[in-house]
Formats: C-alpha cells, structure tokens, sequence
C-alpha cells in the first residue's frame, strides 16, 4: 500500500498544506468525519474517495455534487486514477498528489544571508535605523522651513513620512499574507526607511552638484525608477515561490504591475490637464550657492538661442 | 432816516427780484440746449443691437449714429465684436427713434481706438448724418453724450470736457459725465451739434471716456472707400492694425530714456514713459523671516479684440529678498517659495492663443548670475503676434535675492527680443 501525499494549493500555485495519507479507503471533503477536511462550501461533505491505485499514484471516486476538474474536464460520479504530480479541483480548492518517492527538485543555494534580515528587523538595530531615520528628517525641517520652527510645526513635518511608511509596510504586510501567506511587517518598514533615506541623500547630494538645467529632471527620474524598482522586487519576492508561475511569467507581472501604475498616473496627468496652458511651465526651482553654477550665457547668446521658441505651429494640438 | 432805510429796501428788493428772473431765465436757456439738440439729432441716432442666430434674440445692444448720407453709421469696434469673432453666429440689427428696425452690416473696424463703421443695407433706410467737429473740444466746454442705455430709449446725458488723457496708451477724451452700459457706440456733440466724441467706457462716479472724433474721420475715409471694394476679411486688417500698433508704442518706447529705480542695489527701470504707473509694497510684519518688497508697473489701457480675449498691455514687476537670520539653504527654501511661473495679464480664451513655449537658460547679467527663463505663445488669427514672458532670478548670492519679471501682451518678435535686451541693458549694479 504505497503512501501519497496531497498538496493543497492556492490560486498562485503555493502550497498551503500537505497531508500524507498511508491508510486506504481515505475520504476528503467538509464534513468533520473526513480524513482530510477543507474548507470550501463548494466541496461537498465527502467529496472523493481515495483509494489505493495498482497502475498510477492513487485512485479517486467523485461522491459529490459538483463534480472533480481533471485536465479541464468535470467528472461526476465516476472514478479516475491520477500519476504522481497531477492535479484536481474539488469545489474552488485545487490539489496536487505526489507519489513518497517521486523525485523533488535541486535545492536552491541561498544567495544572502537570512540571517542579515533577521538581524536588521531584531528591536535594537530596527530602533537605531528608525532614529536615523528620525535624525535625517529633522534635518531636513530644520535646513528647510520656510515658516518659523516651533515644536508643534516640526511634529507635522516629521509626521507625514512617518505615516506614510506606516501605511506602505501595513499594505505589503497584507499583500503578503494574502499571497504567501506569510510576511513581516518589519521588514516593510525597514525597506521604506532605506528607500526614504536614500531618496533623501541622494536629494541633498543634487543640492551640492552642479546647478544645471538636467540636474532636477535626473533627479527626479532616478526617484522614480528606484521605486519602482522596489515595487517590482516586492512583488516578484511575493511571487518567488509560486509553483503554478514561470519565472518569466513572474517577472513580466511585476514589471507591468509597475508600469501601469505610472502609465495611469501619466494618462491622468493628460486627462486633467487644460488642453491649453494659460500659465507656462517652467521649473522655479534654485539651489543655494553651494553649488557651482552652470557656466552662464550672454545676453546676445541668449537672444540668439530664444528665436526657436516663436516658431511656433499653428496645428490642431496647439 | 426813514426814508433813506425805505429806499435802502427798495432796492435790495429790486436787486433780489432781479437775481431771481436770471436764474430762471438761465434754467431756462440750459433746458432748452439739450432739447434742440434731441430734436435735432435723435433721428440720426440708433440702437445698434447684436443678434444671436440660434434664438434670433439680442445678445447684446450698443449705440450708433449715422455719419453720411450713403448710410454710414459709427459705433464702438467692442459693440460689433461678437459679429467680427464669430460672423456665422451673429447678425447686426438696428432700431431707430421711431420705431423701426433693419439689418446693417459691418464695413470697417479699428480696433485700436475701439471704433466700427457699419451700413444699412437698405441704403433708402438712412437718414441724416451728424456733422463731425473739425476743432477738438475745448477743456471746460460743455458737453452732451447721446445713446440707449439699459435699453431704455433714447437718452442725454450733459457733462463736461476735461481735456485728454495725459497717461492712456491711446488718446483718450476724458468727460465728466455719467456714461451707462448701452451707451457704447453713441455720439457727443457740442452745443452746435457737432459729434467731438464717441462713447467707449466708464469708470463709475461720473468718469467716463470718449474716442476723440478725428480718429473716426480717418476710420471713416477709410470706409468710403471699402464700401465700394468690401473685402470682409476682418482678421487681416485687426492683425495690421495690432502689429502697426504694438510697433509704434515700442518703438517710441526704445527710443526714449527709461528713468531707474533701486531695488536693492540694483537699479531697474521704473516708469519709463508717461503710461506705465508703478506702485510698491513690503512685509512688515514684525515676525518675518525674510525681507521683502515689491514693485510693479503696468499700463492701464488694453486693446479688446473679444470678450474673452484682449492685448495690448506691459507689466513688469520686481521683487528683492533679503535674508535676516535663515541658514542659506533655509533663505534659498524661501526665495524659491516666492517664485511661480507667470502669465501675461490679458484674458485670453482657448480659441485665441497657442500654448507656451519656452526656453531656459542661465544669463551672467551685471557680473551676477541670473536664472533666466522665456515663454510666448502666438495669437491664433494673429499669428504675427505673441504674449511675452521674460522670467529672471538672482541666484549665487548667499542672503539675497532679486526677482524681474516682464509681460507683454500683443507684440512681435523682432521688438520682443529688442525690448528684453533693453530691460537687460539697463540693469546696473551700484553697492
């Protein structure tokens, strides 16, 4: 009597929970009285039978009302006889049977350390990045107020980021117990503080480099893909272990993920924009003198250089 | 005694008796002015009145008087602009003393002094013409301003000439007189009859302004002779008329000194002729973290093409920023608060102008240097035309701050690339 074990899935192709059945005849449905129980009000209280098989894994007899999904095909009533790894759906609950002695894939090598990110989400080294975190922020109030400081101003200015990453590590959180079923809020927070931080240097460091007119646009684009980066790096992470997704398949969903979302935040920006602009845009933005100034133009130069902008069409999108 | 005392009485009796005769006769003689020139003149005036096609209802209403006996009729260019902008939605309709109603069309605009000239179409319809004054009114002279204000028939409204307009960009009579919506468009004539004036504006209080009529004599030769060859392209001539315009002003503008004033240690120009008015302002706040003032100059007239849309005006403004006790990051955070892109301050409405285009750059003016930014945009019918941004900001000082800011509305490229090279010119610096 060969042992089998069923493998309960999610829709992503996780493994949720395994159940090694050694003893035949073996019942699966809601009922209490089953040897496996799911939960799944389309799966009828004893759903299938299982019993052992001479030609493949494991034989199974449909007892319920809706049937088994067997290679896309609802099977009622009758028996079938799966090989080790295939699949079936009961109700919405999908589940896979392996054979004890089918072959299981290479172990992967860690590429980093666990230990690094249980080490940084431990209290004491998690406190110590919040307060520099904390630090770079009142800097931040203090080198650019542009209203009296006062206690009660500086809480509102700190408060901001501080809900923000908040917010982002509870959303994730709950994206990854959803898909993996498990996740550390932690961990979250920690990304964001990095994620923040960095942007926040990198913003200072634009501060001390050289005023020219690609300096802000730079900027801003580097901001940008480094989130979006993220975005794709968390939701890929999320997908890692998914069995039912290649990896290609994994990678090109977060990719677009992120994509689509700037690709809505432009279509919104077209959409709300004023066909016509009554106010010209041009960025007002100035850096103190610690940056070195572009070299500067003359006025003849600059007359000179000014002549293209009259050139201006007189066309359906003007 | 007594008798010297009654005599005394007798003849202060006679002398008040006398008094009191005079000013009646006066009331009188003032009374009786007014009237002739109604009776004289209301059958050449007219309510002029726009019709919209859709519902055939007016739109609008505006005065107008004939000025030959081939049917000519004179009237305010913005009473007729509807029809000018948009001749497939709207019609021109009158409506004389008597009652009676025909339809007129346009012959010729000047959009710089806000005049039409408009014909029956039926040329049997017209009636006497309202001779035009050769001598320019006399300051103090009295006055009488015809039209159909509200819509309440026709009206006189008597005042006085106060001379020309010292400051306007277009010569402007200034007449003290209660002028009402309606009026537009209407005559005002001397004590002979003669039409001296056209109405165009108020300013409530009794501060009203009128076309000086020799505006309208050359508008009206002009007329005689495209009635005879009508070309309807209105556009075109609009566009002549701005471009010529803006060339002159400018022109005459260049040419002149521009007075200084200091910002700062800077020294801009200030009121650089006798049609841009300056006013200033400052924080004074006792708490402030920074100090700053403002100036800023402007012409007060405007050319109006439409009612969304009108040209013709300069503005420019300064802007000096002085750091009290701010770290310099935190000074800059501030003098960057303070600055937003700027539009030139005529109405314009999607129809009349493209969008922006600009270049940016950083300018060394004066040994300083200077975050310079310039927009314009082109007029649509006009496209010879263009409203002017010129944005610069002092940057490379460590606690202060200097802003200059020039818009224009209406003027070509060639005296928009002239006129920034003179602002940048006259940009000295004295410590």
């Amino acid at each position: 009597m060969a042992a089998v074990i069923v493998e309960e899935l999610n829709r992503l192709g996780h493994v949720i929970n395994r159940h090694k059945i050694s003893q035949y005849p073996t019942t699966i449905g809601r009922a209490f009285n089953n040897d496996v129980i799911l939960e799944d009000p389309y799966v009828s209280p004893t759903h299938v039978t299982l019993v052992d098989s001479e030609e493949g894994c494991v034989d199974l007899k449909d007892n319920s009302l809706n049937g088994i999904v067997y290679c896309d095909k609802t099977i009622t009533g009758s028996s079938i006889t799966l090989k080790s790894g295939e699949e079936i759906v009961l109700g919405r609950t999908r589940l896979r049977f392996y054979a004890v002695d089918h072959q299981v894939s290479e172990t992967r090598p860690i590429k980093y350390s666990i230990g690094f990110v249980k080490k940084w989400t431990q209290p004491v080294p998690l406190v110590l990045c919040l307060l520099v975190f904390v630090f770079m922020l009142l800097m931040d109030v203090m080198l650019s107020a542009k209203q009296e400081l006062s206690f009660e101003k500086g809480l509102a200015e700190l408060l901001t980021p501080l809900v923000f990453v908040v917010i982002w590590a509870s959303v994730w959180t709950f994206v990854g117990r959803l898909i993996k079923h498990q996740s550390l809020f932690w961990v979250h927070v920690l990304i964001m503080v990095i994620f923040l931080m960095v942007s926040n240097v990198s913003g200072w460091l634009v501060g001390v480099l050289e005023f020219n007119l690609v300096s802000e646009p730079i900027l801003d684009g580097f901001q940008i893909c480094l989130l979006g980066l993220l975005i794709i790096w968390l939701i890929a992470n999320h997908l890692r272990y998914s069995t039912s997704l290649f990896k290609l398949t994994r990678n090109l969903s977060a990719s677009a993920f992120a994509i689509s979302i700037a690709g809505i935040y432009y279509l919104n920006t077209m959409v709300s924009d004023d066909k016509i602009q009554f106010v010209p845009s041009y960025s007002t933005t100035i850096k103190a003198p610690y940056a070195k100034i572009r070299n500067d133009s003359n006025i003849e130069t600059y007359l000179k250089d000014i002549e293209s902008i009259y050139d201006i069409k007189l066309s359906d999108n003007n | 005694m007594i008798i010297y005392f009654q005599f005394s009485f007798l003849l202060i009796l006679f002398f008040l008796l006398l008094s009191t005769g005079h000013a009646q006769t006066s009331q009188q003689n003032k009374t009786y002015e007014a009237q002739q020139l109604i009776d004289v003149s209301k059958n050449s005036i007219l309510q002029i009145r726009v019709i919209e096609n859709t519902t055939n209802k007016k739109s609008s209403i505006g005065s107008g008087f004939y000025i030959s006996s081939n049917g000519l009729i004179a009237t305010n260019y913005h009473v007729v602009a509807s029809v000018v902008q948009a001749p497939d939605s709207y019609h021109l309709e009158y409506l004389d003393y008597e009652g009676n109603s025909g339809s007129i069309e346009l012959v010729d605009v000047d959009v710089v002094h806000d005049l039409a000239i408009v014909t029956t179409k039926n040329k049997s319809e017209s009636k006497k013409p309202l001779d035009l004054a050769e001598i320019d009114a006399q300051q103090g002279e009295k006055l009488f301003a015809f039209g159909n204000p509200h819509d309440l028939g026709l009206t006189v409204v008597e005042g006085t000439n106060n001379g020309l307009l010292e400051k306007a960009r277009n010569e402007k009579i200034h007449y003290t007189g209660s002028l009402n919506a309606g009026m537009s468009g209407g005559p005002t004539v001397n004590g002979n009859g003669e039409v001296v004036g056209i109405n165009v504006s108020t300013a409530g209080n009794q501060i009203s302004f009128l076309v000086p009529v020799k505006f309208l004599s050359e508008l009206k030769n002009k007329a005689e002779n495209e009635i005879q060859n009508p070309d309807k392209n209105f556009h075109e001539r609009i566009e002549k008329q701005l471009f010529d315009d803006q060339q002159e002003f400018f022109s005459n503008l260049l040419k002149g000194t521009w007075p200084k004033e200091k910002i700062g240690e800077l020294y801009l120009p200030a009121e650089i002729n006798n049609q841009i008015k300056c006013w200033g302002n400052a924080n004074n706040d006792e708490d402030r973290l920074i100090d700053k003032s403002v100036i800023n100059c402007s012409t007060e007239d405007r050319i109006f093409i439409s009612r969304e849309f009108s040209t013709g005006q300069v503005h420019y403004s300064y802007s000096n920023v002085v750091n009290r006790d701010l770290t310099t990051i935190r000074f800059y955070e501030m003098y960057q608060a303070g600055l937003t892109p700027r539009r030139p301050r005529n109405s314009v409405s999607e129809e009349d102008v493209t969008n922006f285009k600009c270049h940016s750059d950083f300018l060394l003016i004066i040994d300083r240097s200077w975050r310079a930014h310039s927009c314009v945009r082109r007029y649509k019918k006009y496209p010879s035309l263009f409203d002017l941004v010129f944005d610069l900001t002092m940057i490379g000082e460590d606690s202060r701050g200097i802003g200059v800011v020039l818009l224009v509305s209406g003027i070509d490229q060639d005296m928009s690339q002239k006129l920034i090279a003179r602002f940048v010119q006259e940009m000295t610096w004295q410590p």
